[in-house]
């Protein structure tokens, strides 16, 4: 109800959410939990036909947005992909706050500004505040040379993927926070429809560098 | 928008209006003015609860009265090249009547039904819940009881 009459023109050109918004939400819901429980595997996004994202923002992410944000979240938009129209929309389709970085508990970014410095990790007592990063990449495709094998929680043997758009520091980076388990950040990658999950408790090893 | 047609308060007023309005009044409006167009429903009807707060006899600090139950949608129409949106609230769990609340403030502000919509419904809504509040008021005044105080003597 924070929508005052004055913004009448604002709401006309608004962008249309979820065409069934609790159905549709529920299928993403399912998708962004087998990414997590099954690490590095890559996972299609139902895709819904009314869904009209905000410029810049792609379809994979604000389906992503909109699924897991509401009032009671915080969102921190990277400058790449923060703009009025993807604000208005996600405040007026969820109600999220809009938060610094250091405190956000959804972090959404481009591959190649994709960043874990100044994360909120969550501490011992409430590992369940640290951040989430959603992160456009390019492509999630596996690259032959260079890969990145996963292990842990959800991994029989072992996963391969490919370093998705994000810089080898990215992943160093990452690499080197798997000791402050079970602080850290989850990430959720994100192409056209296509989903891969990286939780914290993964173990990640650089292959062939 | 071109032009505006409207000013901020005319809005508040006609929404106001057609929030006041009873529902068969609505119903029978709905029927004639908004089944021809096609809505595009940005935010389907959806029911919650308002926090009331309250005064009393407008001063003092404001306390909570406590929870109505509301129901709220968004609405959007085309109609040539202009795109509206409009909103319902109302009161209660009725979501019919939230639609058309919203879906007739979409069609006002359309620039070339505004004029028709404002004659041939809020007009007459507007006056039915007069008649209705005046009828009211009417059977309120007869049980209406004044106090005169005389004047003592001295003081006249």
């Amino acid at each position: 109800m924070s929508l005052s009459l004055s913004n009448a023109d604002l709401l006309a050109s608004m962008p249309r959410g979820f065409a069934d918004a609790t159905h549709d939400a529920q299928a993403v819901f399912r998708n962004v939990l087998d990414a997590l429980s099954r690490p590095g595997r890559l996972q299609t996004m139902q895709s819904s036909d009314g869904l009209q994202p905000p410029a810049p923002l792609s379809r994979g992410v604000t389906a992503l947005l909109l699924t897991l944000l509401d009032t009671e979240t915080s969102l921190h938009l990277d400058d790449s992909l923060a703009s009025e129209a993807a604000w208005m929309y996600a405040r007026f389709h969820t109600g999220v706050q809009q938060a610094l970085l250091e405190q956000a508990d959804f972090v959404a970014t481009r591959a190649a500004d994709a960043a874990l410095d100044g994360l909120r990790l969550g501490s011992d007592e409430a590992p369940q505040q640290g951040v989430t990063l959603i992160v456009e990449a390019p492509s999630l495709a596996t690259e032959r040379h260079a890969s990145l094998r996963l292990a842990g929680p959800g991994i029989e043997h072992e996963q391969r993927m490919g370093l998705c758009g994000l810089s080898l520091a990215f992943w160093q980076q990452r690499i080197a926070m798997q000791r402050l388990f079970p602080r850290g950040v989850d990430l959720l990658l994100v192409c056209g429809s296509q989903l891969i999950g990286v939780p914290r408790s993964t173990l990640i090893t650089l292959e062939n560098y | 928008m071109t032009k505006t047609l409207f000013t901020v308060a005319d809005r508040q007023a006609w929404l106001a209006v057609l929030t006041h309005a009873p529902r068969a009044g609505l119903a029978d409006k709905a029927m004639r003015f908004v089944a021809a167009h096609r809505f595009d429903w940005l935010r389907e009807p959806e029911t919650g609860l308002a926090l009331v707060r309250a005064r009393i006899a407008n001063r003092g600090d404001r306390f909570n009265l406590g929870e109505v139950t509301v129901t709220r949608c968004i609405a959007r129409v085309s109609v040539g090249e202009h795109t509206t949106a409009g909103v319902g609230h109302v009161l209660g769990r009725d979501e019919q009547r939230a639609r058309w609340v919203a879906q007739f403030d979409a069609l006002l502000q359309q620039p070339s039904l505004h004029a028709e919509l404002q004659a041939e419904v809020i007009t007459p809504l507007s006056a039915a819940r007069a008649a209705v509040l005046a009828q009211e008021q009417a059977r309120h005044a007869a049980s209406r009881v004044s106090f005169f105080t005389l004047q003592s003597e001295a003081t006249a």
